[in-house]
């Protein structure tokens, strides 16, 4: 399965891999039930404006009460797009390696996982976004808060990054004389 | 047209998403899940038990009396006394209660233990007289007789008598650590029908033989979902027809090798509002056995207990 992940994200990159329809970023992470800190790391795709294709990797320190990392794929889809933010919802999948499984008063705490979460977020269109988002973990039936934030390559300043019509892009070898 | 469809989805999804976040969290990683609470089976046992047999002797008595479950008792009037040594005149009242099954002992929370080892049982009673209120002994050199029934007597069970240890009874078969000192011998004799004894001491008796084991295990008992506080939990070991108490969620010693047949019985609400557990091992190990309780009816548990 994370072989298959992987093979996924090679394909996003190949897609949508020109400026502006791809974004790197960071967040941290509070997990409310298992009073758990993490930090993580996305690349996000962008093949129309209103859905984003985002590979995460997410890990939770090990002076939390749960250490543990999770390698997965999310789906955003913008259902506000306005000129300063807009708001998404979230649909994620993802291996998760529960990595202190056997100090868990849980019954049957496995070490290996696969968790599905949903959830909702917020950010701005500048080059630079700051990000929050909430989610919900279905499998662990666990809230977590994301803060990050999400650098959009090849921005040209305008707020036109990610997801932007290909019409409104420009060819530098071929301007446009109006 | 299109814009507006997709914002009522999103709303709508929005919604359930919060529902499932107020109604559906859950700290079970790192907190010990809420476990399963019951009340003590005290009353269900008590309303379950033997009763205590009351019988009048006057001058019109004859030996043996026989009580209802065949225990045979004769005891002479003149080896009686009240406290200070007084005689008694008839009548006077002697009880008796009758533990000859595993399920009587379960019910009667009446383990077969002596000094931490475990008694092969052929039967446990309790003889008292009583003189208006006023409990009586025997005099000093003084013994009534008993028979236990029996379909298989032994030719090697003794006369284990009870004492008060710690709110439990256990047994000793040297009445002179009890203040009685007697010729007879401890003894039983295997009769066509039983075994027979002279008893020094009113009170607990029990027909046993202890079981001395150099290998021996305990069993602790947890669970993840209920909450053993109020639990009683009994093992049987049908070898030796041997009735053990849980306290405190750890066995007594058990013999290497002994199958056990573990019964655990709490209530919820009520009488009527049973649980139980019930396993049989082989015990080759000390070893944690993993509770979770059934709730179940008072005809189903008597069927389990009648079968033991």
């Amino acid at each position: 399965m994370k072989k298959y992940l992987f093979v996924l994200i090679i394909c996003c990159f190949t897609k949508y891999g020109n400026s502006q329809n791809i974004g790197l970023g960071a967040d941290a992470m509070y997990n409310f039930q298992t009073e758990s800190f993490g930090a993580g790391a996305r690349v996000s795709f962008f093949p129309n404006r209103r859905i984003s294709i985002v590979p995460e990797f997410s890990y939770y320190f090990p002076f939390n009460k749960i250490q543990e990392y999770y390698l997965g794929l999310a789906i955003e889809f913008k259902f506000i797009y306005a000129k300063k933010f807009n708001a998404y919802l979230i649909a994620h999948g993802a291996y998760n390696s529960w990595l202190n499984h056997e100090n868990s008063p849980m019954p049957n705490a496995e070490p290996n996982n696969w968790n599905g979460e949903i959830g909702i977020g917020i950010s701005n269109n500048k080059c630079l976004r700051p990000f929050l988002e909430y989610r919900y973990n279905v499998n662990f039936r666990e809230t977590h808060l994301r803060l990050g934030l999400l650098y959009i390559f090849g921005c040209d300043g305008r707020g036109t990054g990610g997801g932007k019509k290909r019409s409104t892009e420009r060819c530098a070898a071929y301007p446009r004389y109006n | 047209m299109k814009k507006r469809k997709m914002y009522r989805i999103s709303q709508a999804l929005i919604l359930v998403s919060i529902s499932l976040i107020i109604f559906g969290c859950s700290k079970d990683r790192i907190e010990n899940p809420e476990l399963n609470s019951y009340n003590s089976p005290n009353e269900y046992l008590d309303s379950k038990k033997q009763e205590e047999q009351e019988y009048i002797i006057d001058t019109n008595g004859t030996c043996p009396l026989i009580a209802k479950q065949g225990t045979n008792l004769c005891i002479a009037k003149n080896c009686l006394q009240l406290q200070g040594g007084d005689s008694v005149y008839f009548p006077y009242t002697l009880k008796i209660v009758e533990l000859y099954t595993a399920k009587d002992l379960i019910y009667y929370q009446m383990a077969s233990m002596s000094n931490g080892s475990i008694l092969e049982t052929e039967g446990t009673i309790r003889v008292r007289t009583f003189k208006d209120d006023k409990e009586l002994a025997l005099r000093n050199g003084c013994s009534y007789y008993v028979k236990m029934p029996s379909n298989a007597p032994k030719n090697y069970m003794r006369s284990f008598y009870g004492f008060d240890s710690s709110s439990l009874i256990d047994y000793t078969d040297d009445p002179s650590t009890l203040g009685v000192s007697t010729p007879y011998t401890p003894v039983f004799s295997d009769t066509a029908q039983g075994h027979s004894n002279n008893i020094v001491k009113f009170g607990w008796l029990n027909c046993g033989k202890m079981h001395i084991s150099s290998s021996t295990y305990q069993l602790t008992f947890t669970s993840t979902v209920d909450d053993l506080t109020n639990v009683a939990i009994f093992i049987y070991l049908p070898a030796t027809k041997t009735i053990m108490q849980v306290r405190n969620l750890v066995s007594d010693s058990i013999p290497d090798g002994a199958e056990a047949n573990i019964i655990a019985i709490a209530v919820k609400s009520g009488i009527n509002d049973l649980y139980y557990f019930n396993s049989t091992i082989t015990v080759n190990a000390s070893q944690s056995i993993d509770v979770t309780m059934e709730s179940t009816t008072d005809a189903d548990l008597t069927k389990v207990l009648d079968n033991l």
